[in-house]
């Protein structure tokens, strides 16, 4: 997801042109790292709130669609004609539920849009419980079968116990969010206790201002699925589909947020930490620990990933290559401003 | 550009919250612009030529010394003095160093690989440290000018934005972008594998392969396969993971042990540091992102994103002011000076004074400001700016930083009367006047803390005990030291105050009122007589003491800073604080005057005080009486006829059952007002003490009117200003519900369709003490002993309204001992204080102090 401010971004800076944008993660995902299938090649979504205030009223405008990311020319040439200063955009690799535009992320309420990407564990086992919790109408609100669709009406229902009633459509804060996102995991959490499999819990959600996006695992050893984000000022094309964040002050006009990073410009991307909630408020980034039973103390222990591999989710992990000594010595944070005044 | 504006104009500076409260006005100084002069600088190479216009106003002068260019944005500054270096870190990844005499670049320091956002210096000034968006630090020997440490986390840390080096720990403290602060001692063994810095660790999606088989690696990046500095992991031990939620944009220093962090999730940290680490001491919320912070004295000031500074007392914790600036635009750098604040709004800097309402700014880049500080060299400071139009500037910002510095006197310690009166030079050159915070807020909290101090150095326990809105209390406790171990002390309270009324030079001083002169055996300054001149004298007397083994009693002293302003918020200070005071035999103060010049007196009773304002307004606007006149029943009408309900033609308060509780005058009374007619050298006879002392008043201060008040408006709403002295005999809250009562049965009879708002401003309870206690006869013995003279048993028609309040909550009785003349002028111009006088109160006050016993 993706948040800029003052000035609004053409959408194919983000979903169509960058070096790893999300069109080529649907056919090259390095961090699903599956060797057999790198795809994520079910349907994809693109979710948008519009710079024009009188269309800001209505809520996000949410395009989806079934076929692959890589294949659909609409996206391309509505990506070259869109401008918004926040945008939630993904490709889906089913883990539960079929081939269908509901079950295409983001899922949108009023005025909130939500994604999800991970999976709960023996979904069947849960899937009951979290029915009997929520209110009926966030229940007759589903319209697809996925895990994740269940995830945003249950994050509906806590909102509104909260004291926030989504049907209202109004900014609900930022602190308001997390804390019902939070409390989502809490419940899911609670309700996966003793399940062989941890449940992969990364969550984005928006009131269309602040954005809370958790990176959660109910697991103290294993490593969540990945989570990246990144600030600036600006972010500018220093070589065509080459970009990169420029930093020069401490603004941050542009944050942002991605399983995988959108560039391979290593020192412009910091992971988010594992069991952590990544808040943007009002262009600043904020970082709050989920503290529970799958805590670690230790800021270096190192999470393994085996979990992930031994199901088929998560590919192994590709060994590091000696790096290619002979690269010529260019300045490798690939930030200094030499490089835009030779391309020009 | 330049500009020269009020405070009031754009910019807001908001009281937090005090302003209504107290019904304070702040200053309306209008600024009229001076006639510009612009400077030409000989430097061919600036771009900014055109800018460099500067001010006449001779208070702010900022000369542009020199301004450097490079090719890429100046993010860091980091000024040498002493080696008269400034360094500059770049965008670029490099440390630019230059010369400050000559003006030239000397060196080029490079080793990082990612912009220089960060610079600091340890204070033997013999090492330069950077951090950078590659996450490293480096260190660097600036003697040799070689990089010695290169200081890595395995964690994924992101940024550097902010470091803080512990001289007296040798520890590095480092500010992250993920919310971490890290500390490394340099001495840490070093590690010899470069592989495992950020920039060549493995890395799951930068190294991850392609559906080809291939790395994607970007044209820009390059391993670092050799470091030539001792390379240093920061281990899993001194990493405190968030520290922050947000990113730690910056770090100072408040004194040796205690660390400020300031983050974007708007908390300023204040952290006590030690070996282990970081403790968590306080944290103050600042709602929006903190950019920039820089401490002087005992202010932190707070530069936050959307355009608001708020500056907060360490001391207490608490906010004092927040300036906001209208455009909402980020403030990157914060910098002060002695004198002057200064704040980095995009490429302007705002120079800005306490106490002045005038605000000044220039043009300091074409773009934004991203680094800004400030250095001393040869008693002068200088303002450093670098920015993202690729230069670095250094202004003259005309401060002398070496003049008197209140809080760095001679160390030694001296109970003579010489000390105390350079002590009270000191203290009355803070211009604590309470009631205008707006202007000297600033002042009161260093007179405060300047007392802590001196009572510290005297050997009390001292604090600050903070109120709410309001100007400190400063509590001290000098413990007694008793041959008999097993007895209790006696513990004895003295109440003073350290503010003052308002003074203004040219106004009918004949100097200046904050600066004290000695003539002709007189003192004089605002403050020296009320109430600093006695406060300091019973200080000193306790000191010398407890300097001499001679205190047997604990003497706690309770020295307000709002004590004109109604004593705002003491009482819930103080009841906050009973545990801190504890048991109290009896309570001593010095805050009034002789009646005579020549006669030294006891005060044994005070009148308590009810202020209001009266307000009749119409539902109408204001209006022409030539057009309207005649229609409506008027406010000012209407409350001119009220307030001649309140007293009759021969002067009585009409207010019902006024005079009810009020004893006939009893023999023993007339005694003591037939003493006082018959000794005291004024011309004054019985009936009038009496009413000034006996009996109540009610006096009206002043009418206002609404609107431009030319003679032919009917104004829309009339005011009035009123206030009841109420004696002892009568009760406070009865008076004051029966005088509401009887103006607005009073207003429902002249039957006017206008509205009537009655406002309380202020109360005070009356008192009256036993004059044949302990205290008073302790008191009296040692005033015959000094002066050779009955003093004479005096009550007055003021009010302090603490006296009572403390004689209440601790139960014990107060007793006044009167320290100047009836000269004195405390309140009016030329205020003045006979050394004589304050020289006898501290010897009365130390024998008073030996003598009092515990109360039976």
């Amino acid at each position: 997801m993706f948040q800029t401010k003052p000035y609004p971004i053409l959408l194919s800076h983000l979903l169509t042109r960058p070096a790893h944008s999300i069109i080529n993660q649907s056919f090259d995902s390095r961090l699903r790292l599956d060797k057999r299938r790198p795809i994520n090649g079910d349907g994809f979504g693109v979710g948008y709130y519009s710079i024009d205030p009188e269309l800001e009223e209505a809520g996000p405008c949410v395009f989806r669609a079934i076929t692959p990311a890589w294949n659909n020319l609409n996206l391309e040439t509505l990506a070259e004609k869109t401008k918004s200063n926040l945008v939630f955009a993904h490709v889906r690799a089913s883990t539960y539920g079929v081939l269908s535009e509901t079950n295409c992320h983001p899922f949108t309420f009023k005025n909130l849009m939500f994604m999800h990407n991970g999976g709960i564990s023996n979904f069947n086992l849960v899937k009951r419980k979290l029915i009997n919790h929520i209110k009926d109408e966030y229940f007759l609100y589903l319209q697809g079968s996925t895990d994740s669709e269940c995830c945003f009406a249950l994050f509906l229902d806590t909102l509104d116990k909260l004291g926030y009633d989504p049907n209202e459509g109004k900014e609900v804060g930022n602190d308001a969010l997390r804390k019902a996102l939070m409390k989502t995991i809490e419940y899911i959490k609670d309700w996966t206790i003793g399940f062989k499999d941890p449940s992969l819990l990364n969550f984005a959600v928006t009131d269309g201002n602040s954005i809370i996006v958790s990176r959660y695992i109910t697991s103290k050893t294993e490593e969540a699925a990945s989570l990246h984000f990144s600030s600036g000022s600006s972010f500018v094309e220093y070589e065509p589909n080459q970009y990169r964040i420029e930093r020069l002050d401490r603004g941050q006009n542009v944050i942002m947020v991605a399983s995988e990073p959108l560039t391979f410009e290593r020192g412009d991307w910091i992971a988010v930490p594992t069991n952590s909630v990544l808040t943007i408020k009002d262009q600043t980034v904020l970082l709050h620990p989920i503290i529970d039973e799958y805590h670690q103390q230790d800021p270096l222990y190192s999470r393994s990933s085996s979990f992930a591999e031994s199901k088929g989710l998560m590919g192994s992990v590709p060994v590091a290559e000696a790096p290619d000594v002979d690269v010529p010595p260019l300045e490798r944070e690939g930030r200094s401003r030499s490089l835009v005044v030779e391309s020009i | 550009m330049q500009s020269n504006r009020a405070l009031d104009d754009n910019p807001i500076v908001e009281l937090s919250k005090r302003l209504p409260l107290r019904d304070r006005t702040s200053s309306r100084s209008q600024y009229s612009p001076s006639p510009q002069r612009s400077l030409k600088k000989d430097d061919g190479q600036s771009k900014l030529n055109d800018q460099q216009q500067l001010f006449s106003d001779e208070d702010s002068n900022p000369v542009l010394l020199h301004r450097w260019h490079h090719q890429f944005s100046i993010l860091s500054t980091c000024a040498f003095p002493n080696k008269g270096l400034l360094f500059c870190g770049t965008q670029d990844h490099l440390i630019l160093v230059f010369d400050m005499d000559t003006f030239e670049r000397k060196f080029i320091l490079k080793g990082h690989t990612g912009s220089v956002l960060c610079l600091t210096k340890s204070s033997d000034g013999k090492f330069l440290f950077s951090g950078g968006s590659d996450s490293l630090v480096k260190v660097w020997d600036v003697v040799e000018m070689k990089e010695t440490h290169t200081i890595y986390s395995l964690s994924d840390i992101g940024d550097i934005f902010s470091l803080a080096w512990s001289n007296s720990l040798n520890l590095l403290f480092i500010g992250c972008q993920n919310a971490s602060i890290l500390f490394v001692h340099l001495n840490t063994v070093p590690k010899t594998d470069p592989n495992k810095l950020p920039v060549n660790r493995f890395d799951k999606f930068f190294d991850s392969k392609g559906p080809t088989g291939a790395t994607t690696i970007s044209p820009s990046y390059q391993k670092v396969l050799e470091v030539r500095s001792r390379l240093i992991e920061v281990p899993s031990s001194n990493i405190l993971p968030y520290a922050h939620n947000g990113f730690i944009y910056t770090m100072k220093f408040f004194d040796e042990n205690i660390l400020i962090s300031g983050a974007g999730d708007g908390k300023a940290k204040i952290w006590r540091v030690s070996f282990q680490g970081l403790s968590l001491l306080k944290q103050l919320d600042n709602d929006d992102s903190i950019l920039s912070l820089t401490i002087y004295e005992q202010f932190l000031y707070c530069g936050l994103s959307k355009g608001s500074l708020k500056v907060w007392d360490l001391n207490t914790s608490q906010q004092l002011l927040t300036c906001h600036d209208l455009d909402d635009d980020d403030i990157f750098g914060v910098a002060s000076s002695k004198s002057y604040i200064f704040k980095s709004v995009k490429g302007e800097v705002y120079k800005w004074k306490f106490g002045s309402n005038i605000e000044v700014s220039w043009n300091a880049h074409e773009d934004l400001i991203l680094s800004m500080e400030i250095y001393e060299k040869d008693g002068k400071a200088y303002l450093v700016t670098g920015g993202n139009d690729h230069s670095v500037a250094i202004w003259d910002i005309d401060d002398e930083v070496n003049s008197k510095n209140h809080l760095r006197r001679s160390s030694i310690i001296t109970y003579d009367n010489d000390s105390m009166l350079s002590t009270l030079d000191d203290l009355v050159s803070f211009k604590t006047v309470s009631k205008k915070p707006e202007l000297f807020i600033d002042e009161s909290r260093r007179c405060a803390n300047y007392l802590i101090d001196l009572l510290k150095k005297f050997g009390a326990d001292s604090e600050l005990i903070p109120v709410e809105d309001g100007n400190p209390i400063v509590y001290g406790c000098f413990k007694g030291h008793s041959a008999d171990k097993t007895k209790v002390p006696p513990r004895i309270l003295w109440y003073g105050h350290y503010d003052v009324i308002e003074a203004e030079e040219n106004s009918g001083w004949r100097t200046d009122p904050f600066k004290m002169v000695a003539n002709d055996g007189y003192l004089f300054a605002r403050g020296v007589s009320d109430n600093k001149g006695p406060t300091l004298a019973a200080i000193y007397s306790v000191a010398e003491l407890l300097h001499s083994n001679q205190l047997e009693s604990d003497i706690i002293f309770l020295i307000e800073g709002e004590e004109e302003c109604g004593s705002y918020g003491f009482q819930e200070a103080i009841n906050k604080n009973t545990a801190l005071i504890g048991h109290i035999d009896w309570i001593l103060l010095s805050n009034s005057y002789w009646l005579d010049e020549s006669t030294p007196c006891l005060n044994y009773g005070l009148r308590g005080v009810i202020s209001a304002n009266v307000e009749v307004s119409s539902d109408n606007p204001d209006r022409h009486s030539g057009v309207d006149g005649g229609v409506s029943r008027e406010p000012t009408i209407d409350l001119i006829k009220l307030l001649s309900k309140l007293i009759d033609d021969e002067g009585k308060v009409l207010i019902p059952n006024f005079y009810d509780p009020i004893k006939p005058l009893t023999s023993m009374e007339e005694k003591l007002y037939d003493d006082i007619v018959k000794k005291a050298k004024i011309n004054i006879d019985r009936p009038t003490l009496l009413s000034k002392w006996k009996y109540p008043s009610l006096t009206v201060h002043k009418i206002d009117v609404s609107g431009p008040g030319n003679s032919t408006i009917i104004p829309q709403s009339a005011k009035g200003s009123l206030s009841i002295r109420i004696v002892p005999e009568q009760n406070l809250q009865e008076t004051k519900k029966q005088f509401i009562k009887h103006l607005e049965d009073s207003f429902k009879n002249i039957r006017s369709d206008n509205h009537l708002t009655i406002k309380l401003i202020h109360e005070a309870e009356p008192w009256l003490s036993n004059p044949s206690n302990d205290a008073f006869q302790i008191l009296r013995q040692e005033v015959i002993n000094e002066w050779n003279l009955e003093p004479l048993y005096i009550r007055e028609g003021g009010s302090i309204p603490s006296v009572r309040f403390l004689e209440k909550i601790l139960d014990a009785p107060a007793a006044q001992i009167p320290c100047g003349q009836s000269t004195d002028n405390a309140h009016l111009n030329n205020e003045k204080l006979r050394v004589t006088n304050l020289y006898a109160l501290r010897r009365i006050l130390q024998n008073t102090f030996k003598k009092l016993p515990k109360r039976s």
